[in-house]
């Protein structure tokens, strides 16, 4: 092993030394109240949990259970972020000197992966902690392996299935060598195939007890058959401990009631329709869907929805459940046949013109078709709870006052009257859901299409949500939801529609294929800081010369070296298509406006055109294409990995920040998707009938909570994998600087250095000081 | 070394206790979510380049050089991430990370935007940093959203409209920071406002400091 550094060295041993077998937990008198909060949330807590034991944690939402899990992680926050009393120890010692003997997953598979390809992923843990790169290349594929995850290393995170994603979180989990595994509703989010993944490679990883397990989750059945013994929590104390079928012996009525899903104890079921379904609202011909810039995922759908019944769409993931509801709502334009309402559900007052609701306005569409989106968030639209239950209502010209009558009751029934003052973010999960399915029925519309409505609730909201569809359909309603929930089926005799399985497997793909690096483009294999270094030179250059000489060379010299990088000119032409636009407009600016010189010939208002602003518009305008297009070029295949590798290796910036910005640029993709179903949701709710400007900024606020919500969560699982420790870390990844880096900062040099030799030679120079 | 941190039981904390000046060493989340806030930034200005245009285009038919009255909207990250976060460098890092990303989507300017980035984002930290990274309220803000404009005109005025008359220039310079200190400034202020409400900013003094004013 090398011994760089000693301190360095020290700690991984140090980190080593504990390394044995599975770690042991424990909390004594341990109390947690956060800053800002007069409770505490965990309050005198006592347990022991042995090495190799199961525990299944249980209790209702804001009993603490996750403020635990994040404590024994050490990733509860300093002194600035609350308030602690007593001890609470990993293998006897404080969990911040136990660093990576904790394993943490978390319940949001696209809030803890945090680069982009997968191999990457799994040793971004082992690199924080300093171990070397000889290890962690024997780990990565060993961590795979153990959660069976067969992918090639470098395959995209943002291409796998939740399953797929989770067991990955997983791999980077077991990457750390932890003694104990501690999981925060791993399946919450999952689909039923997902969770059955999720749990059997946590099985076969705790079978011999060489890690031990505390699980908390909702669903018991999934997880009671793994476990030893189960703890309640409530109000941050523990309620019950035990063995699993005792505790649910004694607990179970009370476990039920506050919404845990005990094996034995279905939640209520609504009774069976009271009537047989009526007239067509809603009918597809010949529909082919696909999500908005994707590939059309069902073709040939034929589907009536009518008065008085309940449509599940169901299939695997991938088969286009989401994408078939939301264009049966009028959320997408269907990619090929029809979307037509039936006149029953065109007439009601006032009566469209347009057959397929993807024409109608938002406004009519929030009259007839109520939309419940799978993430409540993404629906939300207004300050407070009550305001929420009136945006429907008032978008369809009602007044205040028929507004409040109408949220008024609903809050009362659905149990959200004393939360009506605040934020609909700050809701639970359950009241979410309530809230959400609430404002799509604030407008009594006859078709209600919903997404997953039931994915991840607890008993308690499940039997609310499966109340209120009932009776939707029995008031002569129509619903139309996507889901995997059989009980939910079931419990509405909903009438099941298959989708078959997209023809082209959604396996993921490996990233582009490992051609060796010789045959690459020159622009996929520079080191990206030679490459910010080679775009800033010619600006640089420019600030000090106006001429047009200095620029007409510098861009000529450019443009003769562009083909050597490689960048295919389709995607040049396109990348760059926004500066050909934005150099004349500028070009124009000073035509019109740069300082006057010379001849003058025309003049107007505060427009001078002379001869100085003439060739000030013309050398503004090869100026701007000469800063811009090598910018452009040169990063017209960006890799945030590779960036990111370039500026902690070879710039050396502070790989914490650095690091930060890579796992961050991860979300954008889930983002622009945020955005996107956004937009949808306002069309959906009846306020998307005005201009795109006041849209935008009414998005903006929803797509910052749901970053930022998505940010938290990724600090806690990059911390919980050593992210920031006071360790030197591994980079892994190799960032060479080889002598194209150089020739291409060299080339850049030269470039301007013959731009201004020109320029002086010619005596055109025109310099900015002076 | 276990943790004996607590000196009062924490039942008896009073609700109102001052908290110790905060510290200003970054946190793992402080990081996070300011790289995801100036990634959300720079995901919004790639739309706002591709919006704006048309909407500035009849301003500055009107008079040259106001038409930078809009453009403040490129300048909001490096507020909004300081008011979130509260931390020395915040202000730089958001909008280096905004002006990245817009880059790094093929934004217009290519990776020229990050200069513009860094001098922008300076423009504002410096003002953060005359207030001793100890005030964060609606003055700061509208001050930083004007730095930040100054730096904005600083760039625009030396690359692209070099040579311009100084009557555009002043025009330009004036709108630059008038939409810097109230788009950028004075709408992150209630953006920030507006975050600490839905709960997202629990982890946050900025969002603690709401919860406790609304508790009384």
């Amino acid at each position: 092993m090398p011994t760089p550094d000693a301190s360095v060295t020290s700690a991984a041993d140090a980190a080593l030394a504990h390394r044995a077998g599975a770690a042991s937990l424990a909390a004594e008198a341990w109390s947690w109240t956060p800053a800002g909060r007069a409770a505490p949330v965990l309050d005198g807590l006592d347990l022991a949990i042995e090495p190799g034991e199961r525990v299944l944690l249980l209790g209702a939402s804001g009993s603490g259970k996750s403020t635990l899990l994040q404590a024994f992680a050490g990733v509860l926050g300093g002194d600035d972020e609350g308030t602690r009393a007593g001890a609470l120890t990993v293998d006897g010692v404080d969990p911040a000197e136990a660093r990576g003997r904790v394993g943490l997953l978390l319940q949001d598979p696209d809030a803890q992966l945090v680069l982009s390809r997968a191999g990457d992923d799994v040793a971004f843990g082992p690199e924080n902690l300093g171990v070397s790169a000889d290890e962690i290349a024997r780990r990565v594929p060993e961590a795979l392996a153990a959660v069976g995850l067969d992918l090639p290393l470098d395959a995209d995170t943002t291409r796998l299935s939740g399953g797929q994603k989770q067991r990955l979180a997983l791999a980077g989990v077991l990457a750390l060598r932890p003694g104990a595994l501690l999981l925060d509703e791993p399946t919450a989010q999952l689909d039923p195939a997902g969770v059955g993944e999720v749990a059997a490679a946590v099985a076969e990883l705790v079978a011999d007890r060489s890690m031990t397990l505390l699980v908390v989750e909702h669903r018991v059945d999934v997880w009671a058959p793994l476990v030893d013994r189960v703890i309640v929590l409530e109000h941050g104390r523990v309620l019950a401990d035990g063995p699993v079928a005792d505790v649910l012996r004694a607990q179970g009525d009370g476990l039920a009631a506050r919404g845990v899903w005990v094996p034995g104890r279905s939640p209520e079921h609504p009774s069976p329709a009271s009537r047989e379904p009526g007239e067509v609202l809603l009918s597809a011909r010949g529909l082919s869907v696909r999500p908005r810039g994707g590939e059309i995922v069902q073709r040939g759908v034929d589907l009536d929805v009518r008065a008085g019944e309940i449509v599940a769409l169901t299939g695997v993931n991938g088969a286009g459940k989401t994408t078939l509801a939301l264009t049966l709502a009028g959320l997408l334009e269907p990619a090929a046949g029809t979307v037509e309402a039936g006149d029953a559900l065109r007439g009601i007052d006032p009566t469209v013109e347009h057959l397929s609701p993807a024409d109608w306005s938002s406004r009519a569409l929030v009259a007839r078709l109520g939309v419940v989106f799978q993430n409540p968030e993404h629906q939300f639209v207004a300050p407070t709870v009550r305001a929420e239950l009136e945006v429907g209502p008032r978008a369809l010209g009602r007044s205040g006052a028929e507004a409040r009558g109408i949220a008024e009751p609903l809050l009362e029934s659905l149990r959200l009257r004393s939360l009506a003052g605040s934020s609909p973010f700050t809701l639970s999960g359950g009241e979410q859901r309530r809230l959400s399915v609430a404002t799509a029925l604030a407008t009594a519309p006859p078709v209600l299409v919903l997404d997953e409505p039931s994915f991840g609730q607890d008993a308690r909201t499940w039997a609310e949500l499966a109340a209120l569809l009932a009776a939707h359909r029995d008031a002569g309603g129509a619903i139309v939801m996507a889901t995997h929930d059989r009980e939910l089926i079931q419990s509405l005799g909903a009438r099941e529609v298959v989708l078959p399985a997209p023809a082209a497997p959604a396996a993921p793909r490996a990233g582009a294929p490992a051609a060796p690096a010789a045959r690459r483009p020159l622009v996929e294999r520079l080191n990206p800081v030679a490459s910010i270094a080679a775009s800033l030179v010619p600006s640089l250059l420019l600030i000090v010369t106006l001429d047009v000489v200095s620029a007409a060379v510098a861009l000529a010299l450019q443009l003769a070296l562009l083909p050597l990088l490689g960048v295919p000119w389709r995607l040049l032409l396109l990348r760059i298509a926004p500066v050909l636009i934005a150099a004349p407009l500028t070009a124009l600016t000073l035509l019109l406006y740069g300082e006057t010189s010379g001849r003058i010939h025309a003049e107007f208002l505060l427009v001078q055109i002379s001869d100085g602003s003439i060739e000030l518009a013309l050398a503004s305008l090869l100026r701007v294409l000469a800063i811009g297009i090598p910018a452009i070029a040169l990063f017209a295949r960006p890799d945030a990995t590779r960036l990111g590798d370039a500026l902690g290796q070879n710039l050396r910036l502070p790989a914490r920040f650095v690091l930060g910005g890579v796992a961050a640029l991860r979300l954008v993709t889930l983002m622009r998707d945020d955005a996107r179903m956004l937009e949808r949701a306002r069309r959906a709710r009846g306020t998307a009938d005005r201009g795109r400007i006041r849209r935008l900024a009414g998005l903006v606020l929803s797509l910052l909570v749901l970053a930022i919500r998505r940010g938290s969560s990724l600090a806690i699982a990059m911390e919980a994998r050593g992210f920031g420790a006071p360790v030197r870390r591994t980079w892994t990844r190799p960032s060479p600087w080889r002598g194209i880096d150089t020739a291409a900062v060299l080339i850049g040099l030269t470039i301007s250095a013959l731009a201004l030799a020109a320029a002086v030679a010619t005596g055109s120079f025109l310099g900015v000081i002076g | 070394m276990v943790s004996t941190a607590a000196s009062t039981p924490a039942a008896s904390t009073p609700a109102t206790a001052r908290a110790p000046r905060p510290s200003l060493r970054w946190r793992v989340v402080d990081i996070v979510v300011a790289s995801v806030l100036g990634v959300a930034g720079g995901l919004v200005m790639t739309v706002w380049n591709l919006t704006y245009s048309p909407l500035t285009a009849p301003i500055e038919a009107a008079l040259p050089g106001l038409q930078a009255l809009l453009y403040g909207v490129w300048l909001f990250p490096a507020v909004l991430v300081a008011l979130v976060v509260r931390k020395p460098g915040a202000a730089l890092y958001g909008e280096l990370v905004a002006a990245a990303t817009s880059a790094l989507l093929g934004g217009f300017w290519g990776w020229s935007a990050v200069q513009w980035g860094l001098v922008q984002g300076l423009g504002a930290e410096l003002i953060f940093a005359i207030f001793l990274y100890r005030a964060w309220g609606l003055v700061p803000a509208l001050l930083a959203g004007l730095g930040a404009g100054v730096g904005m005109a600083v760039m625009d005025l030396t690359f692209y409209y070099a040579e311009s008359r100084p009557e555009f220039a002043a025009i330009y310079a004036a709108s630059a920071m008038t939409s810097g200190a109230l788009l950028a400034g004075g709408g992150s202020w209630l953006l920030t406002r507006a975050l600490a409400r839905t709960g997202a900013l629990s982890r946050f003094a900025a969002g603690r400091e709401h919860a406790a004013r609304a508790d009384s």
